[in-house]
This record gives C-alpha cells, structure tokens and sequence, in this order.
C-alpha cells in the first residue's frame, strides 16, 4: 500500500454517487480506504481498537460532510485528513484520561499482524527473531507516541505512509517547508528515543 | 562545512533532495568526520525501522460496521416528512398532491356548474305547481296584460323583473311551489326578508317561479345583449342604468353572463336600448320600446359572445 496513490478519476466518480445520495457508493470508497486509514490512525493512536474507532468516526463524519467535499484535492487527501484530526483528537482524549502513557514497555501495544501463525516458510524469520522484531516494532511505535503531534503526524505519513510532501502539506494544511523541517526533526526525535531504549541501533 | 550544518542536513541527504553541490560536500564530510558518519548511520538505521513498521489489516467487521452507520445517518438525513411515509417515501406526497388537485378541481367545477346544474333542475320541480300559481298573483301592479303575455320561454326570462315587483306576491305563489320553497317563503314573509331570499335564490335558481310569473310581467322589458367581456359591459350597463335615472338596478352576476334588473321610465327605453347597442349587440329585444313617465321593470342579460 506504501506509495501507491489513488489517481483522480477512481474516487471521483463514486464520490459523485454518494453526493447524489447513493450510500452503496460509500462502501466502495470504504473498502478502498479503510486500510490505509486504520494503519495511519494506528501509529497515531498506537492502539489497534482505538484506530478501528477513530476510523469508524472518520468514516460517518466524512459521510456527513461529503457534499461538503468540491474536489479541490484528492478526495483521499480529504478524507485522511480527516482520519488524523479524528485520531489526534481521540489520542489527546485518551492521554487526557490517562489511559495511555507516552511510553511503556510494559504496555505492550496489542498487534494482531504480529501473531505467530502456523508455520511460517523456512525463507521467513524465526519464531525468535520474530519476537524480537516485534519487540523493536514495539520500541518503534513507542519513539513515535513520544513525539509531538505535529511531529508524529508527519513522520507517520512520510516515513511510514510515503505521502508525497505536498500532499501531507495539504493533509495537515502546513507549508511544505514546514512539513520538511518537522521530518528532519521527528527523525532525529525518534533516533534520540530509539538510542535510549535500544541501547545500540 | 562544519559538523553541526551537516547534522542538520542529514535527513535531507537521506531523502536526496540536497542539490548535487550540497550532496558532494557532505559526501566529504562523512568521509572525514566519524562523528557525524554515525549519526548519519543512526538516522539511516531510524528512517528503516520507522518504514518497516507492518501494517495492520483492518478487521472484517469495519466495513460493515462503518455501512450500518452511514445507513441510519443516511435514514435520519431524509428528514421527518419522508420518513413518515416510508417505505413509500416517493410515492405518497405525489400522490397527497394529486388528490389535492383533484378536490380543488372538483370544489372548482362544482361551484362554476352550480347555477346552471339548478336551472336545470328547477323547471322539473315547477312545472307542475306553477299554473295554478298564476291565479293569484293577478290584481297586482302587474296583473291585467295575461292577454298579452308571450310565449312560456319569454315569460321565463321576464321572471327576474317580475320577482321584483312581486316580492309579495310570491308567498301566495310559491305556496303551491316545491315545499322547500314555500317553507322558505312563510318562513320570512316581510317584505326585507322576501327580498333577501329574492337575491339569494334569483343567483342560484333561477327557474323557481319562472312559471309562476304572471301575465303582468309582459311588460317587464328585456334585453338579451352579447358582449366581449362580462365585467366591463356590466359596469356600463349599471352606469347607463343609472343615468337614465333607472332605480332598484340589480346585478347577478354569473359566469359568463349577468342579469341586470331596474325599473325605469319608459321612455327611456328606447335610449337604454340605443346604449345597450354600444355596450354590446343586442340579439333580443321584447316589450314596447315607446312609454310614458310610468315605470317599467327592465331585465337585461349580458351574455359572453359565443366563439
């Protein structure tokens, strides 16, 4: 999913339907969406049911208001930054609760994809190296919960995501320089995190 | 270029997009500077563990789950009057509408069909009462032209003249008439009220006491005028009326034609008649045209000129 891009014209037309009142017209854009919106509110909530909620939210809200959608840029870029404002606000809600701390390693982030299934192919990881990879995907995600938002945001859709940099400057509607400037300083944010709970890189 | 600047453009340099100049020097400073070589590397070594990050699939259950909502969101948008007639939301307020139409319609018809429906029916219901009536209504003003009364049909449209003079005869009259009528009748017997009744059942049935009327109507005069407009050529008609020093006009006024009754001198007549000519054609006319001082009942019908 990293780097591919919905052209124009796919969404358009069922956007068009779903403007006209046709619901089923969603589903498409639902099924065609969901993935990478659930995997962006994911790093930014760092909490898998979580994401699936702020997804669900982004989703209705995104129903609600897309006649309020004219296309002046890409209905995915719209709708993803809708899921960011719907994941931010939901974290800043759960840290306000205290329901998560920035950082813990004894709070293992629940991750499905990272559970051992079956046998895997002689050509795959080992069980061991499995564990510990997710174990550094753990610290990962954590060094990424540690930064700011802003920060967060735009190391998730650049380095993650691979979001072009204009279209994350439309997503969080901040100039492009800005966007470059506040990667360079998520990176070496979460270099500082990941030296100091791995040890070593 | 010195450490620190090559620090802050590491992640540049990593995401090539220094330009070429930029790109050499900081090639040569690595090179040389084993300090920044490793942060260099470390932020490599970041940027891979950041994009290995798996993905997450989402649940089966999302999709689903996110329709149901947009569905019921989608439900509740329709708004309350679609929703109360759901699941026929298209179709009721259509059909509300035409049904609407179709009552307008008919209270339309209905009211425009009304004096000419009576009309028909009134003769019916006289017919049979309305020949001993003629007795008394002699010895009136009227009374005494029996010999010179016209024909069945003249005496029909010489009705609304004759009701005029002979309010008071109608009692008599109308109590060998359909009951209703009579009832009526008795029931208001001064003068004001029989009047009253004069006007109200004169615009809606005309032929009640057509029949009744008397040989003394003969010589009421009438004018059957064809005009363009109705309203216009009523209003002329009043004001001639009027300036022939015409009293009691009365005005009914239909669809498509009015009745004007007054009373007034005879010699006068012939120049209403001259008028009427002006005001419309006039198709019909029946009674002297000559007279005296004395006072006669005038019935003009203004009547739509047919296409």
């Amino acid at each position: 999913m990293k780097g591919k891009k919905q052209t124009r014209d796919e969404d358009r037309e069922f956007v068009a339907s779903c403007q006209a009142g046709e619901v089923d017209a969603f589903e498409v854009l639902v099924r065609r969406h969901q993935k990478r919106m659930l995997n962006i509110a994911y790093r930014i909530i760092g909490n898998y049911e979580e994401a699936c909620e702020s997804v669900q939210d982004a989703f209705i809200s995104s129903y609600k208001n897309i006649k309020g959608f004219k296309g002046e840029a890409k209905f995915s870029t719209w709708l993803y930054a809708i899921v960011i404002n719907h994941s931010r606000n939901r974290l800043k809600r759960l840290r306000s609760r205290r329901y998560r701390e920035a950082y813990s390693t004894n709070n293992p982030i629940p991750a499905p994809d990272g559970e051992i299934q079956g046998d895997p192919p002689s050509n795959e990881p080992s069980a061991l190296d499995r564990l510990e990879a997710r174990d550094v995907q753990q610290k990962v995600q954590g060094c990424i919960n540690a930064l700011n938002a802003e920060f967060r945001e735009i190391i998730i859709l650049r380095d993650i995501q691979g979001f072009s940099y204009d279209e994350i400057s439309a997503m969080l509607k901040v100039p492009e320089g800005t966007v470059k400037s506040k990667l360079f300083r998520a990176r070496e944010g979460v270099k500082d995190c990941l030296k100091d709970v791995m040890g070593d890189l | 270029m010195k450490c620190s600047e090559v620090q802050k453009r590491l992640s540049a340099y990593i995401e090539k997009v220094l330009s070429p100049k930029q790109k050499a020097l900081i090639d040569a400073h690595l090179k040389g500077c084993k300090r920044c070589k490793e942060s260099f590397a470390d932020l490599k070594k970041t940027v891979e563990y950041v994009q290995k990050l798996e993905e997450v699939e989402p649940p089966a259950w999302l999709t689903q789950k996110v329709m149901t909502q947009v569905r019921s969101e989608a439900e509740a948008k329709r708004g309350i009057w679609q929703r109360l007639f759901t699941p026929f939301h298209i179709k009721i307020p259509l059909e509300a509408l035409a049904l609407l139409f179709i009552a307008v319609g008919t209270i339309f018809v209905f009211k425009t069909m009304q004096p000419e429906m009576r009309l028909a029916q009134a003769p019916i219901e006289t017919k049979e009462t309305a020949p001993p009536a003629l007795a008394p209504g002699k010895g009136k003003v009227h009374d005494g032209a029996e010999d010179k009364r016209p024909s069945a049909e003249s005496v029909e449209r010489f009705r609304y003249a004759d009701k005029e003079k002979a309010g008071e005869e109608k009692s008599m009259r109308l109590a060998k008439a359909p009951a209703e009528a009579a009832k009526r009748e008795e029931a208001a017997p001064t003068v004001g009220a029989a009047a009253k009744d004069e006007v109200e059942r004169g615009a809606v049935s005309s032929a009640v006491s057509e029949k009744a009327v008397g040989a003394g109507e003969a010589e009421a005069i009438r004018f059957l005028v064809n005009v363009k407009a109705i309203e216009p050529a009523t209003q002329d008609t009043e004001e001639t009326l009027l300036k022939l020093g015409g009293r009691n006009v009365k005005t009914q006024s239909l669809r498509d034609r009015a009745v004007i009754n007054a009373d007034i001198e005879s010699r006068q007549v012939k120049e209403l008649f001259n008028q009427l000519n002006i005001i419309g054609e006039v198709q019909e006319q029946r009674g002297p045209m000559e007279g005296g001082k004395e006072e006669v009942g005038i019935r003009i019908d203004l009547e739509k000129t047919p296409r």
